[in-house]
């Protein structure tokens, strides 16, 4: 009996401490609103969690060339808003948008995605000089512009979405600075504050977690 | 008597310079406040963007939905006072950027041509915040009166 006890509590210490050489992986979470289908697979009734998506968009890049959210597929995406005359949060944005683009630039599994939401006046050829001033590459970093209006609804209803959703969030505005982490299946994983070198650190520790999870 | 000569002219100038130092001095706290002062109604009014850029939308939709129960004086009488709000909207729209694009306090060393450009940018900064605000309003008022019907 007392060998029993015995063995227990060793085999008690010895999964305690396996857990502990093995912590459970850590997960990013999936944010925006979800809808629950249910189906039925070989006479059983199976519920699918529906996660929101960002869906199709088009717009031309600093090279003139059409880029589609389709082109994403399976990368891991950084997205912000931004504009070229912006001269209040803008430029901290930039900094810190280059430590993830020195980063991650080498790597065709992250890119990084910056919309103008001064559209009218961010032509393609102001965003080239814009792009070759802080010497970027297009595959690895695209600014893009189109209308504004379709630029911001899109903004608003499918990037700062968990704000729009809720009016009493802090800070849905497109312009806030916020740094927004899509996965390769289109799902926001997280919101970082683009002027917060902190919260950048985070936002490249996910994309780490984002990698091994692809 | 000699003593006080020798040293008449260094006082003189050192009182000088003080007082220019202490009047360069304000002066660039004056500018300080000038600048704090615009980039203060800039920040009040940025984030409406959003409130703005939704208000648009929201207009065009409403204009898009033909309203059967309105009469062809009154449906005319929507169609404008919609439009007219939109309209609005899209010009504050424009002064907000347009202020933007052109706010370059950088561009000035002189401190004299600071203070009367920072001047200027004051009152260029609070017409475009009363075009948005009159704008956000008169969309407002424009949705509550046709948006329900």
């Amino acid at each position: 009996m007392r060998n029993i006890l015995l063995n227990s509590l060793a085999f008690g210490l010895l999964l305690t401490a396996c857990s502990r050489l093995f912590p459970e992986e850590e997960k990013l979470p999936i944010l925006g609103p979800r809808t629950w289908e249910v189906r039925e697979l070989n006479g059983q009734k199976i519920t699918d969690t529906i996660y929101h998506r960002i869906p199709d968009w088009s717009y031309l890049n600093q090279d003139s060339q059409w880029v589609q959210m389709a082109d994403f597929s399976g990368k891991i995406v950084v997205t912000d808003f931004f504009f070229t005359s912006c001269r209040t949060i803008c430029p901290i944005m930039k900094t810190q948008m280059l430590r993830v683009y020195e980063k991650f630039n080498a790597d065709p599994k992250v890119r990084l995605v910056s919309f103008s939401i001064d559209p009218e006046h961010d032509s393609v050829a102001l965003l080239r000089a814009y792009a070759a001033q802080l010497e970027v590459s297009t595959p690895s970093w695209h600014m893009l512009t189109g209308s504004k209006d379709s630029i911001y609804a899109l903004g608003q209803k499918h990037y700062m979405v968990t704000a729009y959703e809720d009016e009493k969030e802090p800070d849905g505005r497109v312009h806030s600075g916020a740094f927004i982490l899509i996965d390769g299946q289109r799902r926001i994983r997280g919101y970082y504050d683009g002027t917060q070198e902190k919260s950048v650190n985070e936002l490249m520790k996910a994309i780490e977690l984002l990698k091994n999870e692809n | 008597m000699t003593l006080h000569k020798k040293y008449l002219i260094p006082a003189t100038l050192l009182f000088a310079l003080s007082i220019f130092w202490a009047c360069n001095d304000s002066r660039v706290l004056e500018i300080a406040k000038m600048k704090q002062e615009v980039m203060a109604v800039h920040d009040e009014m940025m984030p409406r963007m959003d409130d703005l850029m939704k208000l648009k939308s929201q207009l065009r939709e409403t204009i898009a939905k033909a309203d059967s129960g309105l009469n062809s004086a009154d449906s005319a009488m929507r169609a404008q006072i919609l439009n007219e709000a939109l309209m609005g909207l899209n010009q504050a729209d424009e002064a907000m950027m347009v202020w933007m694009r052109n706010y370059h306090v950088e561009d000035f060393t002189q401190l004299d041509s600071l203070v009367g450009y920072l001047n200027t940018e004051l009152r260029s900064v609070k017409e475009m915040k009363q075009k948005m605000i009159d704008g956000i309003t008169k969309a407002e008022e424009a949705l509550a009166k046709y948006s329900a019907q």
